[in-house]
């Protein structure tokens, strides 16, 4: 099958700034992918070169199989939702029904009910709207376009909780029913964990994690207890991170847990708890780039 | 449908920006007449007016914010920007078009009335629309599309080079006219220039206007085919 985007070895290079440095990824039809990294990291340009917004320094990248630059057949199966769009300065129906001639795959149905879920107010001019209001209208035009390749950049600035719940519900729901590529940029990356198929983490530019969720998911996990029993337990297991709080400690361990491990965790009295796919992201970008890259290292 | 035609489209989703040159232009024709009406028994007041290049400047200004703000928003949504240029261009057309016969019926009706019983020209341009009916759509339509040209062509280099492409390429622009200027002194030709505007006529001044619209667009494209919004 082909992949709905391919990014080979793609640099992006800005006078003296590298935005990204060969990052080579590919994401698969019909699949919810999370763009995952600290801001700057690159993640926001690498959409802007998915969508055809930038070309490339070097590499190549490939959407449905073409060039997406200035590529009307790819393009045209596209919709980007930026973190602060710029919208012509009318009212949100009016932008809704501009989407709507822009994308083919439009849903009037559905455009419909995620205003009255959102509470748009259609009559408003988007400059009036506000920051989370505006934000709406971008998931609105993003979920109703039902492009076959769909990318969300950061989309919930300025939005509360239970409007953004609404909005990976809303998502959920929808792509059950009409499969797409769906690419999520953010660093809420807790609330969006269950939705995600596969990751793809950024750090500096670079490419440091591109596998299942599932997989990274088990890559590691956190031991708590009294610091004697967890320094023997620990033993010469590769510690990510470490937290003394008195007598007790609290050990992030990489590794898969097997079945001789629990026991002896049970044995020495301690907890055991997964790592938080938030807390692996983290781990895999605050080190250097040579632990970042070990720590992908870890998961083949 | 074509892509360009959907970008068409958009931008007529709401005419109500393309109303500002026509608002614009209301106001000039209410202040004139206005002035006209009260000044009817002083003794050599001209009854003529520049009000009317209102809104082919308003025009500029429009399409300037028109396109900077529409430019990214249909990128976003998947539009290449060959499609926006063809659509926006479309748009322009058919905006310069209604300008066009709008202006020149209400030539008409400014004749046929004499000036709205005051005797005044506001839509009759001396020299200008002295010229058949048929020729006033081209003389009224083309100064648009070249006003339209400017504002998008206004719009790209903002989006392309920024705040400080714009001051560039203005001052590029001073010393490309101070050298013309200093050319043609230079070689004393300042005759030969004199010579070729007065050779001009209203249709063949449209001409060049049309050619400098032409030109505008040709550049904009240059400018916005690798924009980055």
């Amino acid at each position: 099958m082909t992949p709905a985007v391919r990014v080979d070895h793609v640099s992006r290079r800005y006078r003296r700034v590298t935005a990204v440095d060969e990052a080579s990824f590919a994401l698969d039809e019909g699949r919810i992918h999370g763009l995952l990294g600290r801001n700057g990291a690159g993640k926001t340009t690498l959409m802007r070169l998915v969508t055809g917004l930038e070309r490339p320094t070097s590499g190549s990248v490939e959407v449905f199989g073409n060039d997406p630059f200035e590529h009307e057949a790819a393009l045209r199966r596209t919709c980007f939702v930026k973190e602060s769009q710029t919208y012509p300065d009318l009212s949100v129906a009016r932008v809704l029904a501009s989407a709507r001639l822009l994308q083919p795959a439009w849903d009037d149905e559905l455009a419909a009910a995620l205003v009255a879920d959102f509470d748009l107010p259609l009559g408003r001019r988007v400059r009036k709207l506000s920051r989370g209001m505006r934000s709406a209208l971008g998931i609105v035009i993003g979920l109703a376009s039902r492009a076959p390749l769909t990318l969300f950049d950061e989309p919930y600035l300025g939005l509360d909780a239970p409007s953004r719940a609404l909005f990976y519900d809303r998502l959920l729901a929808d792509f059950a029913d009409h499969p797409r590529t769906v690419v999520l940029s953010t660093h809420l990356i807790d609330e969006v964990a269950n939705l995600l198929e596969r990751v793809v983490v950024v750090d500096r530019g670079r490419v440091v994690i591109d596998a299942e969720a599932d997989e990274v998911r088990g890559t590691a996990y956190t031991v708590v207890g009294p610091a004697g029993p967890v320094a023997q337990f620990v033993g010469r297991r590769e510690v990510v991170a470490r937290q003394d709080v008195g007598a007790y400690s609290s050990a992030t361990v990489r590794g898969r847990l097997d079945a001789s491990e629990r026991r002896l965790a049970d044995e020495l009295r301690l907890d055991l708890s997964p790592v938080s796919l938030q807390d692996l992201v983290a781990h895999a970008t605050t080190g250097s780039p040579d632990d970042a890259r070990s720590f992908e290292g870890g998961l083949r | 449908m074509s892509r360009a035609v959907a970008v068409a489209r958009v931008h007529a989703v709401d005419v109500s920006h393309a109303m500002w040159p026509w608002a614009i232009l209301a106001i000039s024709f209410v202040v004139n007449v206005t002035l006209w009406v009260a000044l009817r028994n002083v003794d050599g007041f001209q009854k003529t007016t520049g009000g009317l290049l209102s809104p082919y400047v308003t025009a500029v200004f429009v399409a300037a914010v028109s396109i900077s703000r529409q430019l990214p928003f249909m990128l976003g949504l998947g539009v290449t920007r060959a499609a926006f240029m063809g659509g926006s261009l479309i748009y322009a057309g058919g905006c310069a078009a209604v300008t066009g016969v709008v202006l020149t019926l209400l030539n008409v009706v400014e004749g046929a009335t004499d000036g709205f019983g005051q005797g005044g020209k506001f839509f009759r341009v001396p020299w200008l629309t002295d010229v058949p009916t048929y020729q006033l759509l081209a003389v009224y339509a083309v100064p648009m599309l070249l006003a339209l040209a400017l504002g998008a062509f206004t719009a790209g280099l903002y989006a392309r080079f920024g705040a400080t492409g714009m001051l560039v390429s203005s001052a590029v622009g001073m010393a490309a006219v101070t050298a013309a200027v200093a050319f043609v002194t230079a070689a004393q030709a300042w005759g030969t220039v004199g010579g070729w505007v007065v050779s001009l006529t209203p249709l063949t001044l449209t001409g060049w206007l049309l050619v400098a619209a032409v030109g505008t667009l040709g550049v904009t494209y240059r400018v916005l085919r690798r924009v980055a919004v």
